[in-house]
């Protein structure tokens, strides 16, 4: 008895959010434009190493956020700058490699230099992926983060 | 009329490239997604960011869910961890649960006036809860078959911890909601 009482109570609550808090209408709209970054060609470059994952119990709160993905055989690394809702990120594809890195979403593409490093500037908050494109060898794109 | 497709027909069908498969997986639980960026205390801004990023990790991930049920539990578990690193991001410390006292925050008696009056009522309602209540519920509310643990976790609660479980902010709204009248006595 007591788990229909529950449920009716639930089916009251979620109606009161959806009455008063819902979700925007352009977050639905975007969320469904989301699967047009489905793609199963290139590999994942996963999440490697995230600094704001760090559980350090003085973890600097001022430094710029530090990223690593790993791309086959080799590693992009990222620090993220944040100025108000622009980011920059300043990284290195190590080792050095021929290749180039494109930003999925606003055209934004950029060829490391013979140390690997690339800068992008003019961000905008919010998700963020790339796609490597070596010279030689298979595509990745890096795991969707939020900067 | 067709009948509502099952998780794993929607995820197997947006797997091999439905969009509409995918688009029915939004509708059903962009809510979910929304309640726990909400529940962690993020504006709006961030809240939309947070669900773009869950949605586009799902995008990436498609292909592994091995167990179509446990799709929600995914979006909980991906959605509290994207809301830990925006929180730290902003410099913000993540919610100390532990530090946070079972009894509502007495200092939070303004609601605003809705624009249905039920809502005013339940909204009333709800800020009498502690905050843990009333993040739990807001939760709860989009997450049917989730157990308590899995609601905490979504929260980034200790579990094991004494506090309070869902049938207790349960009944504390329950009695409440009855106290004015809102809703019959249970019995």
């Amino acid at each position: 008895m007591n788990d229909l009482h529950d449920e009716d109570l639930r089916g009251l609550l979620r109606e009161h959010y959806l009455r008063t808090d819902p979700a925007p209408e352009r977050v639905h709209h975007a969320a469904r434009g989301a699967f047009a970054w489905r793609d199963v060609e290139n590999e994942l470059a996963e999440l490697a190493a995230d600094s704001l994952l760090v559980d350090a119990p003085v973890r600097s709160r001022t430094g710029p956020r530090l990223l690593s993905f790993a791309c086959g055989p080799v590693a992009i690394e990222m620090e993220v700058n944040e100025t108000g809702r622009t980011r920059q990120v300043v990284g290195q594809v190590l080792p050095p490699t021929a290749g180039e890195l494109q930003v999925r979403g606003p055209q934004h593409g950029v060829r490391p230099d013979e140390l690997g490093r690339f800068f992008l500037d003019d961000l905008p908050a919010g998700p963020f992926s790339l796609t490597w494109r070596p010279s030689e060898g298979p595509c990745c794109n890096t795991a969707w983060i939020d900067i | 009329m067709a009948a509502e497709p099952t998780l794993t027909a929607m995820l197997t069908a947006a797997a091999a490239g439905d969009q509409s498969a995918w688009d029915a997986l939004v509708e059903r639980f962009a809510p979910l997604v929304w309640s726990i960026a909400r529940a962690h205390n993020l504006d709006r801004a961030e809240a939309a960011d947070l669900s773009q990023t869950v949605w586009l990790r799902l995008v990436e991930h498609l292909g592994r869910i091995r167990e179509p049920e446990a799709l929600p539990g995914w979006l909980r578990s991906t959605a509290q961890h994207e809301c830990l690193r925006i929180r730290r991001r902003t410099r913000e410390a993540p919610v100390d649960w532990r530090a946070l006292p079972d009894i509502p925050d007495q200092a939070a008696t303004d609601t605003p006036a809705l624009a249905d009056e039920r809502d005013t009522v339940i909204a009333t309602a709800l800020t009498r809860l502690s905050i843990k209540c009333q993040s739990l519920l807001r939760v709860f509310a989009f997450s049917p078959d989730a157990a308590y643990a899995e609601i905490a976790g979504a929260l980034g609660m200790p579990i094991g911890s004494i506090g309070p479980t869902r049938a207790r902010c349960l009944g504390h709204l329950r009695t409440r909601l009855e106290s004015v009248g809102y809703l019959a006595p249970s019995r």
